[in-house]
């Protein structure tokens, strides 16, 4: 059946919700990942590269965000584990994984000596 | 201590190149992530949020100070200067690159180490207490009970996918130090009326989110016939241990399912069908194997001295820092003359747990130096110097503090116990070492900590529990409410042998909350207990938890 479509907003999709959970997709997302290397946090860009800045991540929505996962889960080469987290018009992290994802973003609290630097492009 | 034979050392050589032939095929794409994954976490390789993880196995939290420099090298070299003891009284670093590991595990492996069931579903790392060899009540030295049964679960093939991970701990002391009551088996050695060491054997126990106190199910456990027993403990487990259901999957669940007498017979049987095949069928160890371990933990040769030191008696009167690192770090031994000392890994404001490259090279020279080069590492996460002359005390006290690592908080409210919680753990809900920080800067003057005396903080990110919350006197479990911190307060927990899981006594507190919470807690206590003797715990028990309640919920409506 042609419209057998699941709807993309009810599609239990893998997200971070304090751990990574199945969550709803709803809301503006970006894909993160770690770096297989490294293990570094990284989030996938528009132009699919991976970037460890979270500024230069690509925000999508609904089916786009699934197919953007889709598109990043294949490059098994540079990242392990890719999910879709949430994020704020100005791409800061929101939701139930906010803080979560501001210390990935940034790095443990307890040692601002590992903070991290922005910008690299992998 | 243990030194590897040939088997050992062929075994984690060859398992160094299998496993740096897996990463070049994960690196070349030969093989995928999911192919990977249970390979290296086979090797105690995690995925961190910010990097990887790699568990280091400490058998029984046995080190000697070549060990401890060739884990300063690999945090120097590989990682960021620092290396983590876990509850487990293994190693772990926290930055590891993947391309780096199997070479980190090829040096590991010079010294006698590697990350070898430290995950999965498999026998993990014995524990035992960190006084052993040394403690001054000791039935036997437990180490030989630990390193043989490392043996026999390394690799052992019925027992390496099991329903679920495994925790075995060995006490040989009336005062359990190595909370074997929160264990999958716990082992109290033991004598009979016939003046015999052997085992009673404890099953079920366990954290994580369904605590339970395990159960004894023998009073006495010839030594000889260990491993059976344990063979038939470990195949009623795989047999009957629930698969379907991962929160189910634990022995302790198994055990309250099936009943502990039902278990236990189910446990009998099993293990008169290993007697039935007598010696050389059965998986017992033969008494030369015994004595060839037991050989190898005979500790140093410690002459006898006279316990009355002249120069530990004028250090006490002239150094008071020295006299408060004595009144809590410092410990009996067996040997008159000698004493165990406890080094904190919780001086204030660090991550409990942590000890950086110089730190593990200054420890492994105190330990050259003052120590019989016998080094430990324990549960509370701290370290251990089991053998130090009184005479030397004060040099070594004096060494250790030079190194940040005189801290005299054992056992008080400072020394808390925290997993990495949402600073480096993919699976937390909230953070656990800043909420260990600011509780130790609240009660940051050392003279106020030991008037307070002994009590247990210990601090878990979620309900995984690696933090011990629900054995602590004062346990915190961080809950995520709609994406914000809270803590979850328990009282009354206890880790020794009279363990119990703590009452959770109300409401989640809000990081805001959460230290002055505990304040309140220690101040009912102070005006409650019966005299400066009476600890925590004991007034804990005595008046229960309506007094501390009132004191911690006070203003709710
Ligand atoms: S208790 Fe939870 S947050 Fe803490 S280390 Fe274990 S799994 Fe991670």
């Amino acid at each position: 059946m042609s419209d057998a479509r699941p709807d993309p907003n009810r599609q239990p999709v893998k997200i971070q919700a304090g751990g990574v959970k199945k969550g709803k997709n709803q809301g503006l997302k970006v894909v993160t990942a770690n770096d297989l290397l490294t293990g570094e946090v990284i989030y996938f860009t528009m132009d699919r590269q991976w970037s460890v800045s979270l500024d230069e991540a690509h925000a999508v929505e609904g089916q786009d965000a699934l197919n953007l996962l889709t598109e990043a889960a294949l490059d098994e080469a540079t990242a392990v584990g890719p999910y879709l987290m949430d994020v704020e018009e100005d791409l800061s992290p929101s939701g139930r994984g906010r803080l979560r994802e501001l210390i990935r973003e940034t790095g443990p609290t307890i040692h601002p000596e590992f903070a991290r630097a922005k910008g690299t492009v992998h | 201590m243990y030194v590897y034979d040939e088997y050992d050392r062929a075994m984690v050589l060859d398992r160094v190149e299998e496993f740096r032939g897996q990463v070049q095929r994960r690196l070349s794409g030969a093989i995928t992530e999911d192919e990977f994954k249970p390979l290296r976490l086979m090797n105690g390789l995690y995925l961190q949020l910010h990097a990887y993880m790699l568990r280091v196995a400490v058998p029984y939290g046995t080190l000697s100070p070549h060990q401890l420099r060739v884990l300063a090298s690999v945090a120097r070299d590989y990682d960021r200067g620092y290396a983590h003891v876990s509850t487990r009284q293994n190693f772990q670093f926290n930055w590891p690159k993947l391309k780096d590991v199997p070479d980190i595990l090829a040096r590991l492996a010079e010294a006698e180490m590697h990350g070898i069931q430290t995950s999965g579903n498999c026998i993990r790392n014995t524990t035992t207490d960190p006084f052993a060899g040394a403690a001054k009540d000791e039935v036997e030295d437990p180490r030989v009970t630990c390193e043989a049964i490392r043996q026999w679960s390394t690799f052992h093939p019925e027992f390496s996918f099991l329903p679920r991970k495994f925790k075995i701990a060995v006490t040989a002391t009336a005062h359990d130090r190595a909370a074997i009551q929160v264990h999958d088996i716990g082992l109290e050695i033991v004598r009979n009326e016939a003046g015999e060491a052997g085992y009673r054997v404890l099953v079920g126990g366990g954290q994580g989110r369904t605590p339970h106190i395990g159960h004894f199910i023998r009073e006495f456990l010839p030594k000889a016939e260990l491993f059976s027993y344990l063979e038939a403990i470990l195949r009623v487990y795989n047999l009957h241990g629930r698969r379907d259901n991962l929160y189910k999957a634990r022995i302790k669940i198994l055990v309250s399912e099936m009943g502990v007498e039902a278990f236990a017979k189910a446990v009998e049987e099993e293990f008169e069908h290993f007697r039935t095949l007598g010696p050389g069928g059965s998986v017992d160890l033969p008494p030369t194997e015994w004595k060839r371990i037991a050989s190898h933990f005979e500790g140093p040769n410690l002459s006898p001295r006279d316990t009355d030191s002249a120069a530990f008696g004028d250090a006490l009167g002239q150094d008071k820092g020295f006299a408060q690192w004595v009144r809590t770090n410092v410990h009996p031994h067996r040997q008159p003359g000698y004493v165990s000392v406890t080094v904190s890994l919780k001086p204030q404001g660090k991550p409990p747990g942590d000890i950086t490259d110089d730190q593990l090279e200054a420890l492994a020279d105190i330990a050259e130096r003052h120590g019989y080069g016998d080094v430990r590492t324990t549960h509370e996460q701290n370290m251990v110097l089991p053998h130090v002359a009184l005479d030397d005390l004060h040099t070594a006290y004096q060494a250790l503090s030079e190194a940040g690592l005189g801290t005299a908080n054992h056992g008080l409210v400072s020394d808390i116990i925290a997993c990495p919680g949402l600073d480096y753990c993919n699976l937390a809900n909230t953070r656990s070492i800043p909420v260990a920080n600011r509780i130790q800067e609240r009660f940051a003057d050392i003279e106020q900590q030991q008037a307070i005396g002994e009590l247990k903080v210990k601090i878990s990110g979620c309900i995984n529990a690696c933090g011990h919350h629900h054995v602590g006197h004062i346990g915190i479990l961080g809950v995520d409410k709609k994406g914000e911190e809270f803590y979850q307060l328990t009282l009354g927990g206890s880790a020794d042998e009279n363990a119990a899981i703590g009452d959770i006594v109300g409401r989640g507190l809000s990081t805001e909350e959460v230290v002055d919470a505990v304040e309140r807690v220690v101040e009912r206590y102070l005006e409650l207990r019966g005299s400066p003797e009476e600890r925590f715990i004991e007034a804990y028990r005595r008046v229960g938890a309506e007094p501390f309640k009132e004191a911690l919920y006070a203003d709710a409506v």
